[in-house]
């Protein structure tokens, strides 16, 4: 019962981190319709950068993460700027966006395994410890991840209150309604890239604070972000946090049926199966936004 | 050196199986899967077992690679490749990630992360291929012959059509080809393909283990094929060979392999990034597969002055058609209905479509004209109702098994396959039947006047010009049913004139012709028997003086005190 227990804490902290990958990921795949694999370069690069500022170069912890954070958000917006905007312009196809998506992806891991080695760095600051609820113990940094319900919220706040997250609800309902009635499409892109893109920093502190950081956490982030997004179905960005969470539970949860190295298996068996069987994703319209 | 060089050569030779078999994927068929590696390694571990486990000689061990993969193929498309396309992509993806746990985890199968070791290379005739460069050139000559394999299938009326169902999935079934099982098709060539790549690396290395089929590896594989030219096998041989030498000169730099590999990622991913960039179609782009031949001796440039698009409209009036050896079957549509939501867009609509005759739906914009047609062609279910084409019953059928009746649609304005040459078009069109397409092809681009055109790209013809082409694959294919959405739009009076004139000459050839049409000047001219719809209810037929001279219709068009003869 206890290891049910610690198992299933496990999974619901773990799946409140996939939840603010998805959302971070889900804003900018429902407005603006790009599988945005280089997402996973972003959140890379911004664990990468606050771990330069930080452990090595000695910066107060808060500033490192205020630094990190227009960073990201300028760097998913420099991506469509520079590689996604020009496509659109010369009315690419989607294969295109997707192409020069992986290839960014690739290309930041490749730098990040050059420049930091392909090996596991620790963010010494975070400090790993076990707290103990009962009979249950879990980690700080599990503990942690229960915020990221928090900065959801405000996602939430901000999409539903503010001009700017009406304009992405918008555009990402309906694109050519949003278009006629005067709404500026790129200039909303604009924003879902910086929101979706700053995002990524809490989430990415606190997967570098459980399993520390690498050059493949970006395309593993960005794996399990894009199925809960998918599995979610694309009608806003809480059914995507939710499916998140529930692939965090499932995949803690599986370790019981199954040896351990079968949990990727289990999740991306459920991405397949819902794909192939409904396409629309689980939840139909029971999460608008 | 010579070794190192003949080490290299397997892994062209690999590379370019692995990365053709991409390209007929993705580049011919549009089907963008991201889990090439996964049939690489099915391939591996399945020619592993048989050589190890069952001791199997050349060429069971490829064959049994090649069915195992094909399984497997068959059963993704089977679930997949009705979806569009980003949810491939999303689903290919997960099936690789599924796949590389499989590879490291099912230690009876694969090995676990250990892998297989101990896989002897092959004998040929009881003489074992053992040193490097007699693999070498057993590995070139598997190579070569599965990429000439594959070019006869890019070059075969099956490669085109499967180009075709990219561009135009819809269009594609509307002229008879299955176009579900065409991608299914070119999906489990290409995994058989991969197989064989997989089977081909296990007997070469010696050993299997799953770091070689990680989804980064289905990315190098993309990066090949975008490098090559998506839709060209020769540009994928060109860019195998380059990106598997230029790998190579990373050994020069001094580092240790680890970071060699980082170096490689990086490499790849800017090349990719680069080439979609600044050079979409890579080093070749696609070809067409078939052309004209050129007219005893004269090219195509010298005959005559090229006839302006409305000079060629206007000679549609003078192209024969064939008479119909059988009679037509009469199309009758009973009681059908279709709602959208909550507007019934055609509400209990029976009507007839006669051989020999020209009949004509009319009504105001959002009538439910061309949602009747697509009701009736198969491209919407109806909600009630029935459509029979003389005795047999289609409301079920889907849209390639309604064409295969013998049923020609167009669509509203011009919709032909823009990447494809004029000929082709026209050869895809006549696919579904017959020996001597081309030439047959080619005699109906020389009647409609577009022979000077045929190796264009249908894209670039002008739009008079694609008008024509496309009345060109409704005369091409000879069906007894036609059905033609809203051709005189766009046009001259002139130029409507004639394609008049070829309407009926068409329904006078004993096919049922049904026309949608707005201009009603047109209407007046061709049509035997018109309909009228309004909001989806059928309120008049006739012939075309009765329905002048009605006055509900003429209030739907013109309110009350106009008059239809002005129109």
């Amino acid at each position: 019962m206890t290891i049910l227990l610690t198992l299933l804490l496990l999974g619901l902290t773990v799946g409140s981190m996939y939840a603010l990958f998805a959302v971070s990921f889900g804003l900018i795949y429902n407005v603006t319709h790009i599988f945005h694999f280089a997402h996973g370069a972003v959140i890379s690069a911004g664990g990468y950068l606050v771990y330069v500022l930080v452990q090595l170069l000695g910066w107060p912890v808060w500033l490192g993460i205020a630094a990190a954070i227009p960073f990201a958000a300028l760097l998913g917006a420099a991506i469509e700027l520079f590689f996604y905007r020009p496509l659109r312009r010369r009315n690419a196809p989607h294969v295109a966006f997707f192409l020069t998506s992986v290839g960014i992806l690739t290309v930041a891991e490749g730098l990040f395994g050059v420049i930091f080695g392909p090996g596991v760095l620790s963010l010494k600051f975070l400090p790993l410890a076990a707290i103990h609820i009962g009979d249950v113990s879990v980690t700080t940094a599990n503990l942690s991840m229960l915020s990221a319900w928090v900065f959801i919220a405000l996602v939430v706040v901000f999409l539903l209150a503010t001009r700017s997250g009406r304009f992405m609800r918008a555009v990402a309902d309906t694109p050519e309604v949003a278009k006629s009635t005067g709404i500026d499409l790129e200039g909303t892109y604009i924003w879902s890239f910086l929101l979706g893109s700053a995002l990524t920093v809490p989430a990415m502190l606190m997967y570098a604070w459980y399993q520390g950081l690498t050059p493949a956490a970006g395309l593993s982030t960005i794996l399990i972000s894009s199925a809960a997004v998918i599995i979610g179905g694309r009608t806003g960005v809480l059914a995507g946090a939710i499916a998140a969470l529930g692939l965090g539970i499932l995949q803690a949860v599986a370790i019981v049926f199954l040896p351990s190295g079968w949990q990727d298996a289990v999740v991306f068996s459920v991405l397949f199966f819902v794909i192939a069987l409904r396409p629309n994703g689980v939840f139909g319209l029971a999460f608008r936004w | 050196m010579i070794n190192y060089l003949s080490q290299i050569l397997v892994f062209v030779a690999i590379f370019l199986l692995l990365a053709t078999s991409l390209n007929l994927v993705l580049g011919f068929g549009g089907v963008f899967s991201i889990m090439q590696a996964v049939f690489y390694g099915v391939g591996a571990y399945a020619a592993a077992n048989l050589v190890v486990n069952l001791h199997a000689p050349f060429p069971l061990d490829l064959l049994g690679a090649m069915l195992v993969t094909m399984a497997l193929g068959a059963f993704v498309a089977a679930l997949l490749l009705r979806l569009r396309g980003e949810l491939v992509i999303i689903g290919t993806l997960a099936l690789q990630l599924v796949f590389s746990t499989i590879f490291r985890n099912w230690n009876a199968v694969t090995g676990g992360s250990y892998g297989i070791f101990g896989i002897a290379r092959p004998a040929l005739f009881g003489v074992p291929v053992s040193s490097l460069t007699g693999f070498a050139a057993f590995a070139a000559v598997i190579a070569a012959i599965f990429f000439g394999l594959s070019l006869f299938v890019a070059r075969s009326p099956f490669g085109l059509a499967v180009r075709a169902q990219r561009e135009d999935a819809v269009l594609a079934g509307t002229l008879g080809h299955d176009t579900v099982r065409e991608r299914a098709a070119i999906f489990i060539i290409g995994a058989a393909l991969a197989g064989v790549a997989g089977a081909l690396y296990a007997q070469f290395i010696g050993y299997v283990d799953p770091s070689s089929f990680d989804v980064n590896q289905s990315l190098g594989i993309i990066t090949i094929v975008v490098v090559g030219g998506l839709g060209n096998l020769w540009g994928t041989l060109g860019a195998a060979v380059i990106l598997t030498f230029l790998p190579q000169l990373l050994i020069l730099l001094p580092a240790t392999s680890a970071a060699a590999a980082q170096f490689q990622l990086l490499l790849y991913g800017v090349i990719l990034v680069a080439v979609v960039r600044f050079w979409p179609n890579g080093i070749l782009p696609e070809q067409p597969s078939i052309r004209s031949a050129p007219a005893r001796g004269v090219r195509p440039a010298l005959l005559g002055g090229m006839e302006d698009g409305k000079a060629l409209l206007e000679r549609l009036a003078a192209v024969t058609v064939r008479t119909l050896p059988t009679t037509a079957p009469i199309v009758r549509v009973e009681g059908v209905s279709k709602a959208f939501g909550g507007l019934r867009a055609v509400d209990d609509v029976s009507l007839a479509i006669e051989p020999g005759r020209v009949t004509a739906l009319i009504g105001p914009n959002g009538a439910g004209k061309t949602t009747l047609f697509n009701l009736i062609c198969g491209l919407l279910r109806s909600d009630s109702g029935r459509v029979f084409f003389g005795s047999q019953e289609t409301t079920r059928l889907q849209p390639f098994e309604i064409a295969r009746l013998g049923v020609t649609r167009t669509f509203q304005d011009v919709r032909i396959f823009p990447k494809l040459t004029a000929l082709e078009n026209v050869v895809f069109a006549l696919s579904s039947a017959g020996a001597h397409v081309a030439e047959r092809a080619g005699a109906v681009l020389a009647d409609v006047g577009l022979q000077p055109h045929a190796d264009r790209l249908a894209g670039s013809l002008s739009y008079a010009e694609q008008k024509i082409l496309m009345m060109g694959l409704v005369l091409a294919r000879e069906d007894p049913v036609v059905f033609l959405d809203e051709i005189a739009a766009g046009l001259d009076h002139a130029s409507v004139r004639a394609l008049g004139v070829l309407v009926r000459r068409i329904a006078a050839s004993g096919r049922a012709v049904c026309v949608v049409e707005h201009n009603l000047s047109f209407v007046w001219d061709v049509a035997d028997i018109v309909y009228v719809l309004d909001d989806g209810r059928l309120i008049a037929n006739g012939v075309p003086a009765d329905i002048q001279a009605n006055t509900n219709v003429i209030e739907i068009y013109f309110g009350r005190g106009g008059a239809p003869g002005h129109a």
